[in-house]
């Protein structure tokens, strides 16, 4: 019985987005429509946490691991707010990246550095970094707002023998790395399946590929393992995560300056 | 009975082994163990200057850190550190760089204990930082500090901080001795400190900080009011030629710290002013002072990983000749280099010049794990140009002249558990 009211809405929900899409007129609008149900679908998971090993491979098969903590707060009014702090290598134990992610604004970030008791302010820039020797860049792994992009929809396609919408997107900020991205977007979960970054030079420059997709508290997708491939010099990195804790005891006092120097 | 009272008997073994487990496990007790040992190798480029100096000298140091909380609210960290020096007594010490209980309730936080504490954003110089008396033995940078007793009361609110520090014990400098490099050729008495208030050491002293975030720029104000972490120095003649004394005044600053982010530009301003404090001929004089500069980073250099930053500092000391120190009107230039390779290897080159002689500084500090949890670190400083000490005219700039043979060269290997 409750099992039959679930699929009726799930159906529901389905066609009533489709006729939306359908409604939604031209590539642009199209793009937007799928990123904003996307965004719709992940509302109400609160805040989660999540422990993230990094290997990084270069091409002469040699290997680095980081690890790290991941505190997500949703944001109600204002975009999310996260929170890493790093445990390995231990050279850096303690570092703690703060960021307040803002709708069509400039994100603010704030890094604790233990060894010397400081809280550094860094600049919008550094998203287009890499985070920690990796192939992620800061921007790759932080919050993600729809405004921060303008969208194009592309094509349906099938990817990995599911039904996918191949979206481009333009990052609006210019202090990203990247001119557009091309994503996987399946349609069954409006899941990133796969992932294409394209750089200042046009260049593919990255591929990102998301596997394991595991269902918490029947609503929220989230992988576990996302591979970041450089597509220049051939050298890549895993993204390794074991499980997501949803709703757990965080707050947005858990997401401040002073809670940076207290981080552990 | 039992007839053994020095070995636990048998049944409560297990027990013994299952408690220590519990303290030592992190995931169960919420403890956490962090500690770090390093081997040091310290050579100068030129032979000593002064009786009983060696060239080279060995040091280890060792810096323990327990943290144990203990559920929502309290927690608890103690941070021993050790220091052994092969020629220098002076760098051989030990201190309690933390012990320190802090309670985060809904509203404030509360901390009572030994705390290591810095302000400041610009590179070179640290103006406003202040609270925490700086170890400089370990370090030329001032970025080591000695544990400081203090209670906190800390307010956060939006986009902000207030702390409220009441610091009831204040710790002396500690300064070199006869087999030290890097020193003054007069030996400094660093036993028979003078102060100003009869309080000495035991003067209560209060500091406040408030600290906001606004779109693209972080604020820092601070007020200190109590004994002044850096000293005057007395010279008295002594039966074996002339002694300086530290003498400790009673002072108060106010500091401005500034930091604008814009794009790939950190823009950076440090500002106090400082009443109560002897100027370099003993006379009191309200002086203000600052550090204005700009951190410009270039990122994913040549499409690679590797980060770049420009680092450009302005020094500058209201009191000029009659500074406490020889930075006192300098230009600095820098460059960090951040490889973001698998060894995370990071580069900082900085070039301190004078402006008014022809005095300069070279730091080099660069560092690289060679294997996991093993770091190899390389320093150096280079001193070249610095104008003559004259005892009867002395000039800021000048003050730093008996370093001028102390050029040298850090190799350091660090074990991180």
């Amino acid at each position: 019985m409750q099992l039959r009211s679930k699929l009726i809405l799930v159906l529901t929900s389905i066609s009533l987005f489709s006729s939306f899409v359908l409604l939604a007129a031209s590539p642009e609008e199209k793009g937007r429509a799928i990123f904003e149900e996307m965004d719709r679908r992940d509302l109400g998971f609160v805040n989660f946490s999540s422990v993230q090993k990094m290997v990084l491979h270069n091409t002469s098969g040699q290997q680095s691991t980081r690890v790290m903590e991941n505190q997500v707060l949703e944001g109600e009014s204002s975009g999310d707010k996260t929170l890493i702090i790093f445990r390995e290598p231990k050279k850096i134990r303690g570092t703690a990246l703060l960021t307040h992610a803002h709708q069509g604004a400039d994100d603010d970030q704030w890094l604790f550095l233990p060894k010397l008791d400081r809280v550094k302010r860094i600049s919008g820039a550094s998203k287009a970094g890499s985070f920690l020797g990796s192939e992620f860049a800061y921007e790759d792994l932080a919050p993600q707002e729809v405004d921060d992009y303008q969208y194009k929809f592309i094509r349906d396609d099938i990817f990995n023998g599911e039904e996918v919408f191949v979206v481009e997107r333009y990052p609006k900020d210019k202090d990203s790395g990247y001119t557009r991205q091309i994503l996987w977007v399946d349609k069954t979960a409006y899941r990133i399946q796969r992932a294409e970054f394209y750089d200042r030079k046009e260049a593919l420059a990255k591929t990102l590929e998301a596997r394991e997709y595991k269902l918490y508290l029947d609503k929220y997708w989230r992988p576990h393992n996302l591979t970041m491939v450089n597509e220049i010099d051939g050298k890549r990195t895993e993204l390794l995560i074991d499980e997501y804790q949803f709703r757990v005891d965080l707050a947005d006092d858990d997401f401040t300056q002073a809670s940076l120097r207290r981080a552990r | 009975m039992r007839d053994n009272w020095i070995l636990p008997d048998k049944s409560s073994l297990p027990k013994a082994i299952l408690f220590l487990a519990w303290i030592l496990s992190p995931g169960i007790a919420a403890a956490e163990f962090e500690s770090e040992i390093t081997l040091s190798i310290r050579a100068f480029n030129h032979s000593a200057r002064f009786e009983d100096q060696a060239n080279q000298h060995a040091t280890a140091f060792a810096q323990f850190n327990w943290y144990q909380s203990f559920g929502d609210i309290w927690s608890f960290e103690i941070e021993p550190y050790i220091r052994l020096d092969s020629a220098d007594e002076a760098r051989s010490t030990s201190d309690l760089r933390r012990a320190f209980l802090l309670g985060e309730f809904d509203r404030f936080e509360f901390g009572i204990g030994i705390q290591q504490l810095f302000w400041g954003v610009t590179e070179s110089t640290h103006l406003v930082d202040i609270v925490a008396q700086t170890d400089n033995l370990a370090a030329l940078d001032q970025e080591e500090k000695l544990g400081q007793p203090l209670i906190v009361f800390s307010v956060p609110f939006s986009r902000g901080l207030f702390d409220l520090y009441l610091l009831p014990y204040f710790r002396e400098q500690t300064f070199p001795e006869a087999g030290s490099r890097l020193r003054f050729e007069t030996l400094i008495d660093g036993d028979n400190a003078q102060y100003e208030h009869p309080d000495e050491e035991s003067h209560l002293d209060v500091a406040v900080r408030l600290n906001h975030s606004f779109a693209h720029i972080e604020l820092g104000l601070s007020h200190f009011q109590g004994t002044a972490r850096q000293p005057n120095f007395q010279f008295f003649p002594g039966p074996s030629g002339p002694v300086i004394q530290p003498y400790y005044a009673q002072i108060r600053q106010t500091g401005l710290e500034l930091q604008g982010v814009w794009e790939s530009w950190l823009l950076k301003l440090e500002a106090i002013y400082r009443s109560g404090q002897p100027d370099l001929t003993f006379s009191e004089q309200d002086y203000w002072a600052s550090t204005v500069g700009f951190e410009y980073s270039f990122y994913s250099l040549f499409d690679t990983v590797q980060d770049l930053g420009l680092i450009v500092e302005y020094i500058y000391d209201d009191r000029g000749d009659l500074a406490l120190t020889s930075s006192e009107q300098d230009w600095v230039v820098g460059i960090r280099w951040a490889l973001n390779d698998l060894r995370s290897s990071e580069v900082l080159f900085l070039i301190i010049k004078d402006l008014d002689t022809a005095a300069r500084t070279l730091v080099v500090e660069a560092s690289s794990e060679i294997i996991d949890d093993w770091e190899l670190v390389i320093e150096s400083t280079i001193f070249s140009n610095l104008p003559p000490f004259n005892p009867l005219e002395p000039k800021a700039d000048a003050l730093v002249f008996d370093l001028r043979d102390d050029d040298y060269l850090e190799l350091s290997l660090r074990y991180y558990f």
